[in-house]
């Protein structure tokens, strides 16, 4: 040993050097012990590590053997143990100077080997004891106390480079593990895939914490019920599905504790020793606690002694799993609001079918129309999508149902073409061509099928005898098999089918059958009450159509009639004209026979006849002739208006002076405003004065006594249209606004006497003018009717030659030919 | 095409090994055949300042490490000779040390982290610096993580999205192991630390990273690349190197002819030729006189290298004593593990006459060893390539080596091959065996004009660095294939 202080000092020098070098700890000790070794003329200096847990000694480096073998010497010195053991628990140097004849009580035999004296000094600082030194000799040899200070003192040094090594790799493992916390919290935190981010969550911490195997249990559906999510690690074959049933065992435990459970000893739990018999030397497992409940748990098992889970592993993981946790609520909660997206859409989905589908039905009120619409509307995809759909009706005698249309694909082949058919088809099929190739779908054959009502195993007979829609997923053979062959409608079997009867005021008019033949998918609730919808909808639209039928009907005979009465009507009009045309020239032809009279045979006594007064007279009187003739003309003729440049106020003019005797002899006075500026418009005079005739007498007769009948003109108002308007009012009280809106009406007449046609003929010869007539009516003052007519009406080519007049001569042109005629 | 030989040593700038020859003649035997290629490595305090003055001022860099990042600058100079730019990643806390590795007593407790800054620097810089290589090609476990950035965390980025890598083991023996908790701060994730990827025996394996990540592999000649396809030499990582054969190859390195040339050798006190060799002789008394030896014609045994198991210097120790009784005189040079120097020491203590030991890395007396000795000795238990026995024979000292390797690439038996041989072999790992090599060389040296050809035959093989240099282009222009968009 060192004999000297100086020696001594150099010695304890060369240690400090060592140990303060930037070197490997394993190296730095290995050096330490071979220079001891050589310095202390030990044949062996060896360094045994004290176990992170409990005291166990393990040896780690020797002056003996390399660094690497002396790692894989596998042998623990327990506490009191050898010598080592004793120095350790008596945290003092133990010496033993020949443990060849006294050897320790429970001697090491490894420790000892062939070694005659061994000192072992505790490795130490003032709190901590990180192992022993051993010093043996194959000779006996005996230290001095100076001795036993000076290897104390090594002893430690030592002790200050272990504790330091200890703090560098605590640090820099703790950087480590913050860095994968760190990523793992990222990468968690990216995304709501469960499954991946355990997987992620899995490999990442087998690895940090040097585990062998990993699995994690998620709770299912039932409450304690765990079922392995994944495994990680197991690389030794068998390894997992040994650890299976003590692993359950264990996972059921923490997640009802919902505490972590850390194995390392037989202290620690019962199970320990099932664990060790399959190979394990620790085990961690942790819940996965989300909102106080454990939504599963992950185990670690470690297979190497050496590596035993902590309490630093413990807290490391409980930081994971509550990141875990955190995540798999958040993904639970975005997978609900998923489902409850999806559930809107589906029903969102559904409702925009039935728009489409409801506005197909009421895009056409023809019954034949309508039905190949709606049995499209059932196998189109845009529709509900079934692969095939038969609308039976209740057959006349009310007992069966008769197969009335049928459409659907026959084969796989002609599915894929009604399912590339474009999905405006069902929208424009009331029209032309979309119509046509929604007819050319029906079946042709299903004329003869017919299901007696009586039939209770069909689906279908069934559907309209409950009045409920009705479905089955097996085949033909049980459902509405029995009628389904005979018809053919069902040839191959449908996976799954359904009927729904259509139902109008609580009676079954019929019912419709669909099937999903070549869809394969089965018919569910949801489809049911689709098609239950769809069915109220189609009943409504078949009644519409039926009562659009009748009323077609009904139509027909009014029109009928109403020719007839038109016919009788004018025969009237013509007899009350007739009586009217011999009042009218009665006067004329009393004067001009009076005048002819005294032409013929002058007044006794009298002077000479003034003949040419009297010629001038009886000549006035046979123009008036000729113009009531003239007038009575128009009735006869055809309506058909023979349009011509008109001046509207000539007109005006030329009707009311028809009527001047007849509004002098009823003290009516009139106002007359013609608009000067009024333009030419291409009208039937005639028909014009016609129209001016019947309102002009309609007035008369309202006012009856007295009033004031006001005629006028203007040019239309832009908002009107390009054309003229006149107005004729009368201030014979109005008519009673119960009735005005009849006033149009054929036949309809407030007046004792009249047919009720005038005002009609009026509305369809402005209406024939392309104009429009309006009724301002003010109860107890009078009425106003205006006339609106274009200057072109919209029909009978005049306007093309007027426009080529216009062309030619201008405005004026027409104006002077107009008032030449 | 743009190469950069990213290497932890690199000659002339830092040495400790083969490894620096190699990584500094080949960027200038590239650059030779038209190849434009740089080379980096990191600035240690050895790295001679004045003889290799900085261009322009260093680029500085930023180095992320794990939660932290770390500063550091590019420095360049262009005094490397050859053409070659140089690049140095600086960073005086990890590398202004007195080693490169570790002092004598071991490794440095932080190399992981100081090889982990270099090759994440090299990535940064090349990021930053707008510069773009069509390879960077890697060399042992301190730039292995170069494949791995390439592939992982700067995949796709410019300006690596083509980049081929190559990665040359030049000793297996040394695997870069470290602690699995080193693999954040290596800024890779958990999911590459496994038995398939970067795991190897619970720790962090950086040779077998770069084994994985490279796009071609390669060793220093094709019977290293062979023998570490198995257990015996495959240190564990056999298999990974067996699954990877087709992307393995072997090249064996060339010399560096202006450094390593009898003719023009300016180390040696007389220069020579095959065809005059009355300078070997005086290079001979010279060695003879400078190691404190005693003149006379018994043949000169010169050894030089790494004192470990690996270089043999166990058989070495085992036949000592029998050695010291040869009509030989042994010249040994070098440094390595404690218990082998003080053997040699001992053994030279023992017969000073005879053997003499220099514990020192010496380039002048290693020249000067390689031309005075007449047989060199390498007895290696493995050898990737082996440089020495290449300098012997150029310098017309004959080789005793073990077939493996580059040893049994380089040498053929004299007594196999009569008429090709070049030095003397043996196979088997055993004392035995390695006495019986020196023997037989014994007994040829005896026999001068048969010696005189087989020194003659060593000194006309062409061990240039444009053939190995040529053999690397056709690597990289695999790489490069591989890295291509369609295969």
């Amino acid at each position: 040993m060192a004999e000297t202080p100086h020696t001594r000092f150099t010695l304890l020098a060369r240690i400090v050097e060592i140990s303060n070098s930037n070197i490997q700890v394993e190296n730095r000790l290995k050096h330490i012990c071979d220079f001891l070794s050589r310095e202390t003329r030990s044949d062996c200096v060896c360094i045994y590590r004290r176990e992170v847990r409990g005291e166990d000694l393990a040896p780690w480096v020797s002056s003996c053997v390399e660094i690497e073998e002396c790692a894989m010497m596998d042998f623990v010195v327990r506490p009191g143990e050898g010598v080592s053991g004793k120095a350790a628990m008596k945290r003092a140097p133990v010496f033993f100077p020949d443990v060849k004849t006294t050897p320790p009580t429970f001697a090491v035999s490894r420790e000892l080997r062939d070694f005659t004296s061994i000192l072992s000094v505790p490795v130490m600082d003032d709190v901590y004891l990180y192992g022993v030194m051993n010093f043996s000799s194959l000779a006996p040899s005996s230290p001095t106390e100076r001795d036993l200070a000076l290897l104390g003192s090594v002893a430690t040094v030592v002790a200050g480079t272990i504790r330091n090594s200890r703090l560098y790799n605590d640090a820099r493992k703790r950087v480590s593990e913050l860095i994968t916390l760190n990523e793992i919290g990222r990468v968690i935190s990216s995304t709501f895939e469960v499954k991946g981010s355990l997987g992620y969550v899995a490999k990442t911490t087998l690895r940090l914490l040097s585990a062998d195997g990993c699995t994690v249990r998620l709770a299912g559906g039932g409450r304690g019920v765990l079922k392995v999510a994944l495994d990680e690690g197991y690389s030794r074959p068998g390894f997992r599905r040994e650890l299976r049933s003590v692993g359950k065992a264990l996972a059921m435990r923490i997640h009802d504790e919902k505490r972590p459970l850390l194995i390392n000893g037989p202290e620690d739990s019962s199970l320990h020793s099932i664990l060790v018999a399959h190979g394990v030397s620790s085990f961690l497992g942790l819940p996965i606690v989300s909102q106080g409940k454990s939504v599963g748990t992950i185990s670690y098992y470690s297979a190497s002694p050496r590596q035993q889970f902590d309490m630093e592993g413990v807290h490391l993981m409980q930081t994971v799993c509550s990141q875990l946790a955190n995540m798999i609520g958040n993904a639970s909660i975005l997978r609900e609001a998923q489902r409850l997206a999806q559930e809107n859409q589906v029903k969102v989905q559904r409702i925009s079918t039935l728009y489409d589908v409801a506005r197909a039905l009421m895009s056409t009120v023809k019954m034949e129309r309508l039905l190949p619409i709606m049995l499209y509307a059932l196998i189109s995809p845009g529709g509900l999508n079934f692969s095939r759909a038969i609308l039976f009706l209740t057959a006349e005698d009310g007992d069966g149902l008769c197969a009335r249309m049928a459409m659907g694909p026959r084969d796989r082949q002609e599915a894929r073409r009604i399912g590339r058919l474009p999905r405006g088809l069902l929208g424009d099929g009331a029209t032309g061509a979309a119509g046509e190739e929604i007819r050319n779908l029906l079946w042709s054959d299903v004329g003869n099928l017919r299901i007696p009502l009586s039939d209770a195993s069909c689906l279908v007979a069934r559907a309209v005898k409950e009045k409920r829609s009705v479905r089955t997923e097996s085949g033909c053979g049980e459902g509405a098999g029995n009628a389904a062959p005979r018809g053919g409608f069902c040839g191959s079997h449908p996976a799954s089918f359904a009927a729904v009867p259509l139902v109008v005021k609580g009676d079954a008019r019929g019912a419709i059958y669909v099937d999903n033949l070549f869809q394969g998918r089965p018919i569910t609730e949801e489809d049911i009450q689709l098609l239950t919808m769809f069915a109220t909808k189609a009943s409504l639209a078949m009644e519409n159509a039926s009562l659009y039928e009748s009323l077609e009907g009904a139509l027909d005979t009014v029109r009928t009639t109403q020719d007839r009465l038109v016919q009788s009507e004018k025969l009237m009009a013509l007899g009350e004209m007739a009586a009217k045309i011999a009042h009218e020239i009665k006067n004329p032809l009393t004067a001009i026979g009076g005048f002819a009279r005294r032409i013929v045979s002058p007044k006794p006594g009298g002077g000479p006849p003034p003949f040419e007064r009297y010629a001038r007279i009886i000549l006035k009187e046979v123009e008036r002739l000729e113009r009531i003739i003239n007038e009575t003309l128009y009735f006869s003729r055809e309506r058909i208006p023979a349009f011509r440049i008109a001046n509207l106020n000539d007109e005006i003019r030329e009707a009311l002076s028809m009527f001047r005797e007849e509004l002098d002899a009823a003290r009516i006075s009139t106002v007359i405003d013609l608009s000067p500026d009024l333009p030419f418009i291409s009208a039937d005079p005639d028909q014009l004065r016609q129209v001016l005739w019947n309102l002009v007498s309609n007035a008369i007769q309202a006012m009856g006594g007295s009033g004031t009948l006001t005629v006028s003109t203007r040019t239309a108002v832009p908002g009107e249209g390009t054309g003229v308007v006149f107005q004729v009012s009368d201030t014979g009280g109005g008519i009673p606004n119960d009735v005005v809106h009849n006033i149009f009406n054929p036949f309809f007449t407030t007046k004792a006497k009249g047919t009720g046609l005038g005002l009609p003929i009026v509305h369809s010869i402005v209406e024939k003018h392309g104009g429009t007539i309006h009724l301002d009516n003010r109860e107890g003052v009078g009425v106003t009717f205006s006339v609106f007519l274009p200057l072109f009406p919209k029909e009978g080519g005049t306007g093309e030659r007027i426009l080529e007049q216009l062309r030619k001569g201008g405005m004026n042109g027409i104006g002077s030919a107009a008032n030449q005629g | 095409m743009k190469v950069l030989v990213a290497s932890s040593e690199i000659v002339p700038f830092a040495k400790t090994g083969g490894l620096a020859d190699v990584a500094g003649a080949l960027p200038k035997a590239l650059r030779r055949i038209g190849v434009e290629a740089d080379c980096i490595l990191p600035l240690y305090r050895c790295v001679d300042r004045d003889r290799f003055a900085f261009t322009g001022p260093g680029q500085p860099i930023l180095v992320p490490l794990g939660n932290r990042e770390e500063e550091g600058t590019v420095e360049v100079t262009d005094a490397g000779g050859g053409g070659v730019r140089a690049f140095f990643v600086r960073n005086d806390g990890y590398f202004d040390r007195e080693f490169l590795y570790g002092t004598r007593d071991g490794d440095y407790v932080d190399n992981s982290e100081r090889f982990t800054f270099f090759c994440r620097a090299v990535m940064e810089w090349i990021a930053r610096s707008g510069r773009r290589y069509d390879i960077i090609h890697c060399n042992d476990w301190q730039t292995a993580l170069l494949p791995v950035y390439v592939k992982t965390l700067y995949a796709g980025r410019e300006p690596f999205r083509g980049t081929g890598t190559v990665f040359t083991v030049h000793n297996l023996g040394y695997q870069g192991l470290f602690w699995n908790h080193d693999l954040p701060m290596m800024g890779l994730g958990w999911e590459l630390f496994t038995p398939r990827g970067l795991e190897f025996y619970g720790k962090i394996n950086l040779m077998k990273a770069g084994l994985l990540y490279a796009d071609v592999l390669s060793t220093v000649s094709d019977t290293y690349s062979r023998e570490i396809q198995t257990p015996e030499y495959g240190y564990g990582l056999e298999g990974v190197l067996y699954e990877r054969r087709e992307d393995l190859y072997g090249i064996v390195n060339g010399i560096d002819d202006e450094e390593w040339h009898p003719v023009t050798d300016r180390w040696i006190a007389a220069n020579y030729s095959a065809d005059d060799l009355s300078g070997k002789a005086a290079c001979r008394r010279d060695l003879l006189s400078v190691f404190g030896l005693p003149q006379g014609d018994e043949p000169v045994l010169g050894l030089i290298g790494r004192l470990t198991g690996q270089k043999g210097f166990d058989l070495i120790e085992r036949i000592g004593e029998w050695l010291a009784e040869q009509p030989l005189r042994v010249v040994i040079l070098g440094a390595g593990e404690r218990k082998y120097e003080e053997a040699m020491e001992k053994l030279g203590r023992k017969y000073p006459d005879r053997i003499v030991i220099r514990i020192a890395y010496d380039n002048a007396l290693a020249h000067k060893i390689e031309a005075g000795s007449d047989m060199y000795l390498m007895p290696s238990r493995y050898e990737p390539c082996g440089l020495n026995q290449i300098y012997s024979l150029k310098y017309g000292t004959v080789p005793i080596v073990r077939e493996t390797g580059g040893l049994a690439d380089t040498v053929a038996d004299a007594d196999e091959n009569p008429a090709e041989g070049t030095g003397f072999t043996f196979r088997r790992y055993e004392a035995e065996e390695l006495k019986g090599a020196v023997t037989r060389a014994l007994a040829a040296y005896a026999d001068r004009p048969r010696w005189d050809a087989i020194v003659r035959r060593g000194m006309a093989l062409d061990f240039s660095w444009e053939a190995s240099a040529r053999a690397y282009v056709d690597l990289y222009g695999k790489a490069l294939r591989k890295r291509a968009p369609n295969g």
